[in-house]
């Protein structure tokens, strides 16, 4: 009776973070991302959630890439990015980028590409998280020698309008198309 | 003779001076148009007191609208960044996307080499 105090707050931390994650707070572990921030010449940090994303989505003007724009992001609960330059290799370990990827092991997360090189400073990884056979989350890693980026998008993506991006906001075409083909393999 | 000396008393009766009831000469007056008896402070109150409230609603107004246009202003500003937030966040995923094509598309060639 003496811990129940304990057990509640840890009952309810453990159910707030569930609904964070639900909310699409971005999965990247906190501590990890001020540690890579600290070795990183330099860095970049975007986290916008779906509040944010509809704020900004209401300043987006009538022109056919922010119409563009507009749509995609309407279903989307949360865009994260992540990218870390670094002055010389080795800012990063292995063990780091296990422990990104150990946040999407869940049983809805399939990874799609998974790419090893033999230094461990040229992985790549493309994670999807799919509901009833609907895609409703990306996560993308992909790591060279002197640089990290990471790229977590929440929500519900259609394959067809990943595509969409295609040509928009310098997306060359073809990288929507794709993804959204390794998505339905 | 008689009829004389009764009509003499009744006009002396009626004609006699009277005193006036109290307020007589204020009502009177006061149902004259324009010679109502209102001190000089009163007038200049007539005059200060609809300015004033005039005034005050009129500043009222002023710091309500500066106080919208403002708000509206910040708004603005960070509708603006939010934006050039999102619009960065996409070409920061279409790059890495493109990053990642690349080197998918280098290993399927390599490995069918």
């Amino acid at each position: 009776m003496r811990n129940l105090p304990i057990v509640a707050t840890l009952g309810s931390c453990l159910i707030a973070l569930s609904a964070g994650a639900q909310n699409g707070t971005p999965p990247f572990p906190a501590t990890l991302e001020k540690e890579l921030a600290a070795r990183a010449s330099n860095y970049t940090e975007v986290s916008m959630d779906k509040k944010m994303l509809t704020f900004a989505g209401k300043f987006l003007s009538k022109d056919e890439d922010d119409m563009e724009a507009k749509r995609i992001i309407e279903k989307l609960d949360g865009v994260y990015v992540r990218e870390y330059d670094f002055d010389q290799p080795g800012q990063y370990t292995a063990a780091d980028l296990e422990r990104i990827r150990s946040q999407f092991r869940g049983s809805e997360w399939s990874p799609m590409v998974r790419e090893r090189s033999k230094t461990g400073q040229g992985d790549t990884d493309i994670y999807m998280k799919i509901v009833d056979g609907k895609i409703q989350g990306m996560f993308v890693l992909d790591s060279e020698s002197k640089e990290l980026d990471l790229v977590y998008i929440a929500g519900t993506l259609d394959p067809s309008e990943l595509s969409k991006l295609d040509g928009n906001f310098g997306i060359p075409k073809g990288v929507g198309a794709h993804t959204a083909k390794d998505g339905g393999k | 003779m008689d009829e004389r000396e009764d009509l003499e008393r009744l006009l002396r009766q009626g004609l006699r001076p009277r005193q006036t009831p109290a307020g007589f000469t204020a009502r009177v007056m006061a149902r004259v148009p324009g010679t109502s008896p209102v001190p000089s402070f009163q007038k200049e109150r007539t005059f200060w007191v609809p300015m004033m409230r005039w005034a005050t609603v009129a500043l009222l107004l002023g710091l309500a609208g500066g106080s919208y246009w403002q708000h509206q202003q910040k708004e603005r500003i960070a509708g603006e960044r939010a934006r050039n937030q999102l619009i960065l966040a996409l070409r920061m995923s279409a790059a890495t996307l493109n990053d990642v094509q690349h080197k998918v598309l280098k290993s399927t060639k390599g490995d069918s080499e």
